[in-house]
């Protein structure tokens, strides 16, 4: 029954479910984990979360959820940044496709896949961009032809998490070529077990290959399996990105300062008693702000949530100020590191400190941001 | 005009909105267009300051204020404040004098209620401690033996409208311990010495006691309450980072208006990245602060110093950088007396110093560490 369960309740019970359910080990993980362990955890955890009653928790009761309000929600995500908690493997999918497919997709199509989205028996991946169409999304040129029932899609998608797992794709293709470029995109759902689907995991530059290319020559998508309006794809990925953007932001922006305590420590000089070096601390100083910050920005973005929604404004200041406050501090940390920067020890925060470098490119550039910023400002377009 | 950056803090009640209606025609009124008036007057604006008594709004700082939403609700009022560079103590006042003289029982609070009487106050340095952020309050007490009279010099500088205050808020050492004291500012012993404020929207005093001899109905508390004192300061500072809030929001609505309508190359300014991006990340800097108010203004004394400290820090620093941004967008015409953001940059560079220099909150930061 909606918000009859009382928060504080809910707060208490979780924490004992993570203390019995999150091992240590999954713990803090970041992207300098070894991929496959990595991709494991946060699909398993996914399992575990939906076992418990703790994922999807605003979700109609038909589609696995328990129709909690979004203060349940915001309970769940602040206790999980709290320990330090992987992100479900489906987390992208449910914050930006589930909602879509719940106003947009059909009953059959929410029917048939949004349990298993949930339970994480099927794990998703995106296909948004493309070599020809980053920033610019709306260029995208992989085609959809209509075949008999549905549609014949060729082309290549780019920077898809984990598409080598995934056996569905939320994917937005051309289906117009002569109208202008936002009017002839559509978005499906795509198979990615079938013939025709070629995926290859890309190698980042931090040595990972949680990314891949996804190569399309002739893949079927039954007209069922449509979201929303053929050539109406745009407006939907559209805003369902900019309102989720913020959301998704969140629970790594609270994990930051459990990493400020990781750095902290470190520069304390604590292991050789040798204290802190004044320049460092100063640059501590701004991490330590910087972190408190984001802290406060994700419980606005909790808070606007609940009684409202988040503003694209809210939401693209708080993917700029993660992101760039993120990187200065796992930075801040490789430096503190000095000469031990290669033991065994820290690789894995090196690599999560290279792969950092993404994290002001995915999910719209801090450029695009800043244009999405200026057109709520109302500034004119132009270049 | 900068009614498009501002926001609202989630769950606020309905009395807030009213009251920031109200607050804002208020300040319309008196300061329709602001620039002459801070040109000419220079310093505080007695008419405005009656009118804000005169609709009970000085009384907001002697209770909790739940009915407007509290501390954040009050912080969230101060921007409007900041906003229209507002020629008064209104955070002085309603932040610190006010809830010290209601907490104290003091008779002086009817009159600077009524706007009456104006009181400004000596206020000290943080000191390094947290969680909970505490004042170094021996660190700013005139030393006062048993008869009353104050021994050696005490100087202070930068004190806000020091020449337009009627009574000094201060704390002594005396042999029994600390105590507040109110001083009129014509008393013998008082001296003070108009500073040429960077800011004249803030007009500051150097105040000299010397010679001064304290009188028992000087006396506005037994001992001092230090946990008093401290929520006071706690609140007071709420209001300055609301007030930094609000004139950095009216600062990027002049600069964006300014960048829609100037034409360059044949287009509006505003157009070109390197000017729209300067200040999307002035709307970053801005909303990054306003997160750390709201959060600030929500906590409570005792408990959250740290979440104060870094925003009267991201507020301090936000506000003149965003006014830098907002002069370099203006090009040409930025660096005019005419174009007007200076007076903002002023507050916003003299607000910096007040009650202690952003350096110092640094420190315990620092020292938190």
């Amino acid at each position: 029954m909606r918000n009859s369960v009382d928060l504080a309740e809910t707060r208490s019970s979780f924490r004992t479910w993570i203390e019995e359910n999150l091992p240590s080990e999954w713990r803090d993980l970041s992207h300098g984990e070894a991929d496959d362990k990595l991709a494991y955890v946060r699909r398993e955890w996914g399992r575990r979360l939906y076992a418990g009653g703790w994922l999807g928790v605003c979700w109609p009761v038909e589609y696995g959820g328990r129709a909690l309000s979004m203060a349940h929600y915001r309970v769940v995500i602040e206790e999980q940044a709290a320990v330090g908690a992987p992100e479900p493997i489906n987390n992208n999918s449910i914050a930006i496709f589930a909602p879509l497919l719940m106003t947009h997709g059909s009953e059959e199509l929410r029917q048939r896949y949004l349990l298993p989205m949930l339970m994480h028996d099927e794990v998703w991946c995106q296909g948004f961009s493309e070599p020809g169409a980053g920033s610019d999304l709306a260029a995208l040129s992989t085609r959809a032809k209509p075949d008999t029932g549905g549609w014949r899609l060729t082309g290549q998608k780019l920077w898809t998490t984990y598409g080598e797992l995934a056996d569905y794709c939320y994917i937005l293709v051309r289906t117009d070529s002569e109208a202008p470029k936002r009017d002839g995109i559509t978005m499906m759902i795509l198979d990615m077990r079938q013939p025709g689907v070629d995926v290859k995991p890309l190698r980042n530059l931090s040595g990972s290959a949680e990314f891949s290319e996804i190569f399309l020559d002739g893949a079927f998508v039954p007209d069922s399996h449509v979201v929303g309006p053929v050539n109406g794809g745009w407006r939907l990925a559209i805003s369902a990105l900019s309102s989720e953007r913020g959301m998704n932001i969140v629970q790594r922006g609270l994990a930051m300062s459990r990493e400020f305590d990781i750095v902290r420590k470190w520069a304390s000089g604590e292991n050789t008693g040798s204290g802190f070096d004044p320049l460092i601390k100063d640059r501590l100083v701004d991490s330590l702000i910087a972190c408190r910050a984001m802290r406060s920005v994700a419980h606005r973005l909790l808070d606007d949530s609940v009684t409202g929604g988040i503003s694209s404004r809210l939401a693209s200041v708080a993917k700029v100020h993660w992101s760039e406050s993120h990187q200065e501090l796992l930075r801040l940390g490789v430096e503190i590191l000095g000469n031990q920067l290669n033991s065994p020890t820290y690789t894995e925060w090196v690599r999560a400190f290279l792969f950092s470098r993404a994290e002001t490119i995915y999910a719209g550039t801090t450029e695009i941001q800043r244009n999405n910023l200026a057109r709520d400002m109302g500034l004119p377009s132009g270049r | 005009m900068a009614g498009d950056y501002f926001s609202t803090p989630a769950g606020l009640p309905e009395e807030h909105a009213l009251a920031t209606l109200a607050i804002h025609d208020l300040l319309s009124q008196v300061q329709e267009n602001p620039e002459p008036a801070i040109t000419e007057s220079a310093g505080a604006m007695p008419e405005a300051w009656k009118l804000l008594a005169r609709d009970s709004w000085l009384e907001l700082g002697a209770g909790d204020c739940s009915d407007i939403g509290g501390t954040v609700g009050l912080t969230r009022l101060a921007e409007e404040f900041g906003a229209a560079l507002f020629c008064g103590p209104f955070a002085m006042t309603v932040g610190f004098v006010v809830p010290v003289l209601a907490a104290c029982n003091s008779s002086d609070l009817a009159p600077v209620l009524r706007g009456d009487k104006v009181v400004t106050a000596i206020l000290p340095s943080p000191q390094k401690s947290l969680p909970s952020l505490s004042w170094d309050w021996n660190g700013i007490a005139l030393q006062v033996q048993r008869d009353g009279l104050v021994q050696g010099t005490a100087t202070f500088a930068n004190v806000p409208f020091g020449g337009e205050a009627d009574l000094f808020l201060l704390l002594c050492a005396t042999p029994s311990g600390l105590r507040v004291a109110q001083v009129p500012s014509d008393r013998a012993g008082v001296r003070v010495v108009q500073e040429p404020s960077l800011d004249p929207t803030t007009p500051t005093a150097t105040v000299v006691f010397e010679g001064l001899r304290l009188l028992d109905a000087d006396w506005v508390s037994e001992l001092a309450d230090l946990d008093m004192l401290n929520s006071a300061m706690w609140r007071y500072l709420n209001l300055l980072n609301g007030e930094a809030l609000g004139g950095a929001a009216e600062v990027i609505a002049r600069a964006v208006g300014y960048v829609r309508e100037r034409r360059q190359f044949g287009v509006a300014v505003g157009s070109f990245q390197a000017v729209k991006h300067r200040l999307a990340k002035a709307v970053e800097a801005l909303e990054v602060a306003r997160s750390q108010t709201y959060e600030a203004a929500q906590g409570s004394p005792g408990q959250d110093g740290l979440d104060l400290v870094c925003a009267r820090i991201l507020a301090a620093d936000a506000y003149v950088s965003i006014c830098e941004a907002a002069i370099q967008v203006h090009g040409g015409f930025g660096v005019s007396w005419e174009q007007a953001i200076h007076f903002w940059y002023r507050r916003a560079l003299q607000a910096r110093t007040h009650p202690a220099p952003i350096a110092h909150f640094r420190r315990v930061l620092h020292d938190h560490l």
